[in-house]
């Protein structure tokens, strides 16, 4: 059976799986299954960024993927960039079956403010909902408070919910309809 | 809305476009990528791009600029963003001087690009509506839309085809309900004036004081309740026509503002002069009111080409 699956890439904050494992459970009618974390991706540190570059992780993410993974959402505290933007919260293959979240930028550390563990859930989970909608065909949604709304700058993310609007939600439900006859 | 408007991707390093692609994909764009400028110019000729990034340093064939330039050939409506890493005052300056949109320098913030993106898009939409809307406008308009046999009413359509290009003012004299305001329009959508703005003043509509805040606008301050500068009908007619209907009904001290306008053929606001052709209308032949209501020499400034 399909499953979602979830995965660790080098060290993250110890309940950050468990996190995201409960959200999804609640949007995404599959099985979901945490993985053993994957190691940071080779050649993926780009020494003069200071940043890693995230389509590295999702290669490796589609190369180690079970054949059973309907979806793989790989969860990293490292800070993820592409060439032409400075950093990302996270990236999906849009309609594909990878995605990768960032949780560099999502801890109050970053921004030089206490760290905050409720905040870090919070941020976690709206942006594994995010990416995970991309990997289902959803774009971005203009209703700032939906999951699938774009964030370019930390207080965009903790504008969102923990959940999609009415409308993303109902596209993701129509999708798993067709998609997996549900 | 989105999917109407395709985006180009052209950089010899394949990380770069799979992943800007990726990224512009994830809010609903079709986007394409190019490795190289020849692969750029065969996609842009197949498909209408609205934006293109284009890196500026490509290695072997053609450069940014020169891929610029070639896709500015087949599409000159597309916006070309030229992306560097390696910016210099130069490169800018003959990017934009050979007509880039935008120059940035990569890495970008994803705010910066998301807003760029979206701003050049909004554009392009007004663009787009204001084209359609200004094609119906003229297609309800042209000459043939008014539908006569009558011989005199020939004359009148062939008389404003003649006077449709020229900036002189035309008077068009006839009873109420004898499509007065229908010849105006003729008159400015057969002309080279077509895709600037028709105004429309109903004279007889407004009071002295209205009428002349309408007719040259306003500043801050001006008068109670000016809380903000607004713009005149003659600023809103640049370059187009400006219909006084009922031109006969107008006030004395109007008419010798109105005179100064019409001998100068311009007024004068903060840091602007404007120029509009004027199109007058009046129900009472004016042979008859002229005398009693309209100073000698605005009847001769308006009366430059008559129409009954």
């Amino acid at each position: 059976m399909n499953e979602l699956c979830i995965v660790a890439i080098g060290s993250v904050p110890g309940n950050a799986l468990q996190w995201v494992e409960n959200a999804t459970s609640e949007w995404f009618p599959l099985p979901i299954r945490c993985l053993p974390s994957l190691p940071i991706p080779n050649g993926a540190y780009d020494a003069k960024r200071g940043q890693y570059q995230s389509v590295e992780f999702m290669k490796m993410l589609a190369r180690s993927a079970p054949p059973d993974a309907s979806r793989v959402l790989g969860i990293t505290d490292v800070d993820l960039a592409i060439p032409m933007l400075s950093f990302l919260f996270g990236q999906a293959q849009f309609d594909g079956p990878v995605a990768v979240v960032s949780l560099c930028r999502l801890h109050q550390q970053f921004y030089g403010l206490p760290e905050q563990e409720g905040l870090l859930r919070e941020r976690t989970v709206k942006e594994a909902l995010h990416e995970l909608g991309h990997t289902f065909g959803l774009v971005h949604c203009s209703q700032p408070t939906c999951a699938m709304s774009l964030a370019t700058h930390i207080e965009l993310v903790d504008a969102k919910a923990e959940h999609y609007c009415e409308r993303c939600g109902l596209k993701l439900v129509q999708r798993f309809a067709r998609e997996e006859g549900i | 809305m989105k999917k109407n408007w395709p985006i180009l991707v052209v950089d010899d390093e394949e990380v770069m476009c799979e992943s800007m692609a990726a990224w512009l994909r994830e809010d609903g764009y079709h986007v394409d990528t190019a490795p190289n400028g020849q692969k750029a110019l065969e996609l842009a000729r197949a498909a209408d791009y609205a934006i293109c990034f284009v890196d500026l340093k490509m290695p072997g064939g053609m450069d940014g600029i020169e891929t610029m330039m070639e896709i500015h050939r087949i599409r000159p409506e597309a916006s070309i963003i030229i992306i560097t890493a390696y910016a210099t005052v130069d490169t800018a300056i003959q990017a934009m001087k050979e007509g880039a949109q935008e120059y940035i320098v990569k890495p970008c913030n994803p705010q910066e690009i998301s807003m760029l993106v979206s701003r050049i898009l909004k554009l392009k939409k007004l663009q787009s509506e204001n084209a359609i809307l200004r094609k119906k406008l003229t297609r309800q308009y042209r000459h043939h839309d008014v539908i006569t046999k009558n011989p005199r009413m020939e004359e009148i359509l062939t008389l404003t085809q003649e006077v449709s290009s020229l900036r002189s003012t035309v008077l068009i004299r006839g009873e109420s309900g004898t499509g007065k305001e229908l010849i105006a329009r003729a008159v400015h959508f057969s002309g080279n004036r077509a895709d600037k703005p028709f105004i429309v003043v109903s004279c007889a509509a407004l009071t002295e004081t209205l009428l002349e805040s309408e007719l040259f606008g306003y500043e801050k301050g001006a008068f109670t309740g000016a809380t903000a500068q607004a713009k005149g009908k003659f600023e809103l007619a640049n370059g187009g026509t400006i219909f006084l209907d009922e031109i006969g009904d107008i006030s004395s001290k109007l008419q010798a503002d109105l005179l100064r306008v019409l001998q100068e053929r311009r007024f004068y606001r903060v840091g602007a002069t404007r120029r509009s052709r004027w199109m007058c209308a009046s129900s009472p032949p004016p042979t008859r009111i002229l005398p009693r209501k309209c100073r000698r020499e605005i009847s001769a400034k308006i009366c430059t080409i008559a129409s009954t």
